[in-house]
């Protein structure tokens, strides 16, 4: 008691070090709040963009299919797809299931050929499941049965194509034989995921004529009443219902967010990295402070060795001090981090001109947002006491080696 | 008997031995198919070509020699750029060689659906003939002339179920020398996709063969290959080790 | 007024490095202090007298020699063995007071009493009080240093140093900071504690008037003793003291 007593005074008496060095650790906490809640941010809206643009909620997929998934063959589908999403619509907790058949063409003008991903989706059920329809950006969604597509705006822009263009989509069916699609644009997709900006959609029926699949799906999309992060018993009743159907399995949105969140965890360690350095200039203000005050209290503890404390005692004394520039540091940075918090939620930072140039390989628009983390911005206020407590102790162990004769001698 | 009698009966006769002689003339797409693919067939043979890839104004030619044998084929490319590259061909197996890597590929599945060395000539397009009659219906459509040459004209319908990587194939055999000259490949809708050309028939050791053939993509504008053969020898002695993944190696 | 022998010198060296060189501060001492005393020792700076001071509060170790507090051994001791002997058995008066800033005064005598575990906190307090009460700031208890002048700083850090009841007060030039008055008070204040309470006190001065009060005067010279006086008799000034308390201890 006498101890923190001694500390706090102490702390008081030399306001200006305090503040200065505790401005230090608040910057530290500060920035870590702020990356944290903006990363957290980008992983939020990219798992929303996945979900409420390219996997739905749960998925199912014909047995064999998930595993190549990356290379869009066509060897393993679903037949009868429509069927099967009318028996999986009436199963409870559904709140709308849609096939699509998913695979490799090729955007022909003419004058330029680009790879593309197809998908060909379900005018009359995609709406239950997925955000295409607000996705559109000019001209109308498609319908079904019409030689049309919807073009991504970034392909639409890397091949010239404007609404009304018509173009040859080239793909391979199921045999492998050519096929050679004329398709009209009727509307342009832009969305915060890249995967809508840069693919190409066609309906269902169309897709499944020209790759001779009549009826078939690559993936049946189901979405969930109470959204994807309550999914519930959802996935288990589509697994009990499918096993009786046939070789089908069935995967939820986690399934497809392994890329996305292995992006998140990269981004974690550069976040980690700069959050180091910033440690270590907040430990150097920390150490600076403590040495100074005890350079200054040399005679007080000198003072206090000749009362009886020992230098452990005395260490632990300055240590305590240590501690509270991390606390008060700490509180300022919480206070401040609030504040940038907010505005982060709130407001969040424009960065549209990157966004093309680079795929950040997570699905975001031009808008980074942040999200509400409390545990984050108290633990920094705590980690940030804590290592302020912990670096102290070598300038603490320095000041109270002091010879209290040599310094108590006039 | 009465003059106009012996007439009508010589008449006949002539008429018969006409229709005779046509109908043993008439050949079906079958036999105009397996006469091709016996010019096609080379027995120990080497060659020597040049490759023109044209792209968007822009050409990059290509040279390589090659060594064939049946449905055996050894061919390494000379020109700066892909000196050391090297393709085998053992039946329906093709592999490649990558000099710089060291590495040898199999080339299957997609890879054999791409323009081989850039060009738009790719494996799947040159099928030999007495592949078609196993892939496609084959029907003869009459006959046509391209340039000055009298054709058979040939219509190939995929088969209902096979893998094939054309729906549809039109192909023009020079009636004199069996010898394609023209070929149309079309997509499932009925897009044409490519086209193919051949001249310069030269009599080589008792066949006729096309010293000049070019590969039109249809769907991209002023994109087309163009093969030159600039040598071409039958019976030539190829030593034994030829055909084999280490010589792709050496 | 004697008693035991409470310090005991024997033989005690001091040398300090300064550069390359080494600076001698004690040159053999052999002092005997017994429990009661009053005693002074003079001499003028660079004597030795605070080093000697140092090494009887343990502050200090010496380069040869042997010291005995109350019997006990000091200078086979360790940091920590040494602490608490200063902890329980010896107060400290500076010339420079060195009182805790941040403390007030009350606080600044508990902190004495604190150290020492063994003391229940309710019992700090009304130790500290009374002695405050005894040295005559009662009412001052809450003031900090900042706030005292320098003679009630130095009867603070008096009642600091006397709070824990000490086997020997060590005092080095006590009223090297204080005007005549105060220093005078603050001598009559220790005296006074050493007549009542039988305190040992040893201090060092070159201050005459301090030199007067003392029962013993110990003179040093370069890190020698040179002079060892006993005074029997009562000073004048303690003859007029023991007249105003209305008897007291023998002399």
């Amino acid at each position: 008691m006498l101890e923190f007593r001694l500390a706090l005074r102490n702390l008081w008496r030399h306001k200006r070090r305090t503040i200065l060095t505790g401005v230090v650790v608040a910057f530290g906490v500060l920035l870590f709040s702020a990356f944290d809640s903006l990363l957290l941010g980008f992983e939020e809206d990219s798992l929303r963009n996945l979900v409420q643009y390219e996997s739905g909620e749960v998925s199912v997929h014909a047995r064999g299919h998930w595993e190549k998934r990356e290379e869009l063959l066509l060897d393993r589908t679903i037949p009868g797809a429509q069927q099967l999403a009318g028996r999986l619509r009436r199963l409870e907790g559904v709140r709308g299931v849609t096939p699509q058949l998913v695979f490799n063409a090729a955007v022909n003008t003419g004058a330029e050929e680009s790879p593309v991903k197809a998908i060909g989706t379900d005018p009359a059920s995609d709406e239950t499941v997925l955000n295409l329809r607000q996705a559109v950006k000019a001209g109308r969604y498609l319908r079904a049965g019409e030689n049309e597509a919807l073009l991504g705006r970034e392909l639409a822009k890397l091949m010239d194509l404007k609404v009304g263009d018509t173009f040859t989509l080239v793909l391979r069916t199921q045999r492998t034989t050519f096929e050679a699609l004329d398709l009209e644009v009727v509307g342009l997709l832009g969305s915060s995921s890249p995967a809508v900006n840069q693919g190409v959609y066609l309906p269902l029926d169309v897709a499944q004529e020209a790759t001779g699949l009549p009826g078939a799906a690559t993936q049946v999309l189901v979405r969930g009443e109470h959204g994807f992060h309550r999914l519930g018993g959802l996935p288990a009743r589509l697994r009990e219902e499918t096993q009786h159907i046939g070789d089908l399995e069935v995967k939820t949105w986690v399934d497809w967010s392994g890329d996305y969140l292995a992006h998140a965890q990269a981004d974690r360690q550069n976040m980690k990295v700069i959050l180091g350095i910033v440690g270590v200039i907040a430990a150097l203000g920390v150490v600076n402070s403590v040495l100074l005050a005890g350079m200054e209290r040399s005679r007080e503890i000198g003072t206090l060795k000749a009362l009886g404390m020992t230098e452990r005692q005395i260490t632990r004394l300055f240590m305590l001090e240590g501690m509270g520039i991390g606390l008060f540091g700490g509180l300022l940075g919480v206070i401040l981090s609030l504040g940038a918090v907010a505005y982060l939620t709130l407001v969040g930072i424009d960065y549209s001109q990157l966004t093309t140039e680079y795929d950040f390989g997570m699905a975001v628009e031009g808008l980074m947002r942040g999200v509400w983390n409390w545990p984050s911005i108290f633990g920094a206020w705590v980690f940030g006491a804590a290592f302020s407590f912990l670096v102290s102790y070598w300038p603490s162990r320095r000041s109270a080696r002091l010879d209290p004769a040599v310094v108590l001698r006039g | 008997m009465p003059r106009t009698r012996l007439h009508l009966i010589a008449l006949a006769l002539v008429l018969a031995l006409l229709s005779w002689a046509a109908a043993a003339q008439a050949l079906t797409a079958e036999e105009i198919l397996k006469k091709v693919d016996d010019n096609e067939y080379l027995e120990a043979a080497r060659l020597k070509a040049t490759l023109v890839i044209s792209s968007g104004g822009r050409d990059v030619t290509k040279t390589f020699v090659a060594l064939i044998d049946g449905d055996r084929s050894f061919a390494e490319f000379t020109n700066a750029r892909d000196r050391g590259t090297k393709y085998l061909k053992l039946g329906d197996e093709l592999w490649m060689f990558f000099p710089d890597a060291e590495d040898v590929v199999k080339i299957s599945g997609h890879l054999l659906r791409q323009g081989m060395m850039g060009s738009d000539f790719s494996y799947e397009d040159a099928l030999e003939s007495k592949k078609l009659t196993a892939l496609y219906q084959v029907k003869l459509a009459g006959e046509e002339k391209v340039g000055d040459r009298e054709c058979y004209v040939l219509e190939l319908t995929a088969k209902p179920g096979v893998e094939v990587a054309y729906a549809r194939r039109k192909q023009w055999i020079a009636k004199a020398e069996f010898v394609p000259v023209k070929e149309e490949l079309y997509a499932k809708s009925g897009k044409l996709m490519k086209v193919a050309t051949a001249g310069n028939l030269r009599r080589v050791g008792g066949r006729w063969f096309a010293m000049e053939a070019t590969m039109e993509n249809r769907l991209k504008k002023g994109s087309c290959t163009r093969m030159v053969i600039e040598e071409l020898e039958l019976g030539v002695n190829i030593p034994p080790q030829t055909f084999s993944r280490e010589a792709l190696h050496r | 007024m004697t008693g035991t022998d409470l310090v005991v010198l024997q033989g005690i060296r001091k040398d300090y490095p300064q550069g390359k060189l080494t600076v001698p501060a004690l040159r053999g001492i052999d002092l005997t202090v017994k429990s009661g005393e009053f005693t002074a020792i003079a001499g003028p700076s660079g004597s030795g007298k605070t080093t000697m001071l140092n090494l009887i509060g343990c502050l200090d170790r010496p380069t040869a020699g042997r010291i005995l507090l109350d019997g006990q051994e000091l200078t086979s001791l360790s940091k920590n063995q040494l602490a608490a002997v200063r902890r329980q058995s010896i107060g400290f008066i500076f010339q420079t007071f060195n009182l805790i800033p941040v403390l007030t005064a009350l606080e600044n005598v508990e902190l004495a009493l604190t150290l020492l575990r063994e003391v229940p906190a309710a019992e700090v307090r009304d130790r500290a009080m009374k002695v405050l009460a005894e040295v005559g700031l009662a009412g001052l208890e809450g003031r900090r240093p900042g706030e005292l002048s320098g003679g009630q700083q130095q009867r603070v850090a008096i009642a600091r140093a006397l709070v824990k009841e000490p086997k020997v007060v060590l005092a080095d030039e006590p009223t090297a900071n204080l005007d005549s008055e105060n220093g005078e008070a603050v001598l009559h204040l220790m005296l006074e504690m050493n007549q009542t309470k039988g305190t040992t006190f040893i201090f060092s001065t070159h201050d005459p008037r301090v030199m007067r009060h003392a029962r013993r005067l110990v003179t040093m010279r370069d890190g020698q003793i040179v002079g060892d006086e006993r005074r029997n008799g009562q000073t004048a000034e303690e003859e007029r003291y023991h007249a105003a308390e209305g008897g007291g201890a023998d002399a």
